[in-house]
């Protein structure tokens, strides 16, 4: 398993960076938006910190660490309706149906692969933060963010294989996912706190939205290095909710392609 | 021995393409399957390979529900790969996903290494490979995959006389011990052992 991994990731270095230049250019945009953010967050608040329930922070921090978090869940959402878009667009369903893998596996270690590939530009993203930025974090709490992170991650990866099931059953949902990972950012507290929003509402996002636990805790943990009294139990039932959902992930997905069995057609992808 | 006991299978509710489809089929041998155009040829050979479900009836392979892993599955050409790979990534890719390390030591590695088209191909991207380099990297995919049923659909598609020959040497190769169907337009040079012709909804021995 971990051989075939290692195996995937140069693959999906070569399919990645195909075009030399598309890394160098990631890391382009990467570095023009934190200016944008930078130069926006010293005209709109000169002097003052911002504040949130992270405690006293920096608008372009409290950005920052919102957009990183944010990208590595979108990217846990949206690799696999991509590796699945790309097996069934390059026409190799079928033959990797017929291999002793299953479906499951196949896209799992695909996309572990990307994700690895992700983690890595995140962390080229955060040496740019600290080296141009100066923004820096005490190296326990970074640990402690880094740790939070991760115990987050499968619950989105099965959130990912579910919305690549979809695929195969609907043929459509690139537009889907990318509203919903949109839809996310905005009630997730990305860019601005969720308290601005009625308060019915937001006391609900507070308890129902993971995302939302996650960036805040994210910010909390960094800049403070304090955990909310709510992280242990949020943290269990993340973990119990990773384990469910890796099961009605494998489910959902083994439930589709059983679909596409069914139905003995090719799937066209129209979007 | 493979049993296809009451299968029937449609795309449409109008228009039934197999109705009780009842055939028995030897544990060994070539057999060439032979139809018109549209007749159900590739259907009737992705439901052996389990790549599409019967609305009804049942498969067995000695006396066994046939599965997955008995059977290896070469596409019509029309099936394509990841373009950005070697020819030899996309078969060690394969050969991972088929849990098969000790492919390079196998009879058939060898026979194909005897086609200069083949070893041309492993070093190419797959997207620079010619229909007949492609071709033979993808039935060197399905190779990797062992098992005792191989089902290869129009496999001498764009291939020259020299490379067809190889491609039928690989398939004596396993004629003893296993059972090998393929369809071909192509197959009047090929030494089979029976032939089936689809024809109507049915299948029968020739």
């Amino acid at each position: 398993m971990f051989k075939t991994l290692i195996f995937y990731l140069l693959l999906e270095k070569r399919n990645i960076y195909i075009n030399k230049y598309i890394f160098p250019l990631r890391v382009l945009s990467s570095l023009l938006n934190m200016i944008f953010y930078y130069y926006a967050a010293k005209a709109f608040l000169p002097n003052k910190d911002f504040f949130t329930e992270a405690g006293n922070t920096n608008l372009f921090e409290y950005v920052m660490v919102g957009e990183l978090t944010l990208s590595l869940v979108s990217d846990s959402l949206l690799i696999f309706s991509h590796h699945i878009k790309k097996i069934l667009n390059f026409n190799i369903f079928d033959s990797l149906l017929n291999t002793k893998s299953s479906m499951y596996r196949i896209l799992l270690q695909n996309g572990i692969s990307s994700l690895i590939l992700s983690i890595l530009l995140i962390i080229t993203e955060m040496s740019m933060l600290y080296w141009i930025f100066g923004l820096t974090f005490p190296l326990l709490n970074l640990f402690g963010a880094i740790i939070t992170n991760l115990i987050f991650i499968p619950l989105f990866i099965s959130l990912g294989i579910v919305s690549a099931s979809l695929f195969i059953i609907f043929k459509r949902g690139t537009s889907l996912m990318g509203t919903f990972v949109t839809l996310l950012s905005l009630v997730s507290g990305v860019y601005f706190p969720i308290e601005t929003f009625p308060k019915i509402f937001s006391k609900l996002l507070v308890n129902i939205n993971p995302f939302q636990f996650l960036i805040s805790e994210t910010r909390l943990i960094l800049s403070e290095g304090l955990y909310s009294p709510r992280y242990l139990t949020y943290i269990v039932v993340v973990l119990l909710l990773n384990i469910i959902m890796s099961f009605a992930a494998r489910s959902i997905l083994s439930f589709s392609v059983r679909v596409y069995k069914r139905r003995g057609t090719k799937i066209w992808l129209t979007s | 021995m493979l049993k296809i006991k009451n299968v029937s299978f449609s795309y449409s509710e109008e228009k039934p393409l197999f109705r009780d489809l009842t055939l028995s089929l030897t544990t060994n041998g070539l057999i060439h399957l032979e139809g018109e155009n549209g007749s159900g040829k590739t259907t009737f050979l992705k439901i052996l390979a389990n790549l599409i479900i019967p609305k009804e009836g049942s498969l067995t392979w000695n006396d066994r529900s046939l599965s997955n892993s008995e059977v290896t599955y070469l596409s019509s050409i029309n099936e394509s790969s990841y373009p950005f790979l070697k020819g030899l990534e996309t078969i060690e890719l394969f050969s991972r996903l088929n849990f098969n390390n000790n492919y390079k030591k196998t009879p058939w590695w060898s026979t194909l290494k005897k086609s200069t088209l083949f070893c041309e191909a492993l070093e190419k991207r797959y997207s620079d490979c010619s229909t007949g380099m492609r071709q033979l990297i993808n039935f060197a995919r399905a190779l990797t995959k062992e098992s005792e049923i191989i089902i290869l659909d129009e496999p001498f598609l764009g291939l020259d006389k020299d490379n067809q020959k190889i491609f039928e040497e690989v398939i004596n190769l396993y004629k003893e011990d296993k059972l090998t169907i393929f369809t071909s337009h192509r197959s009047h040079n090929v030494n089979y052992d029976s032939s089936l012709k689809v024809f109507k909804g049915n299948i029968s021995h020739v």
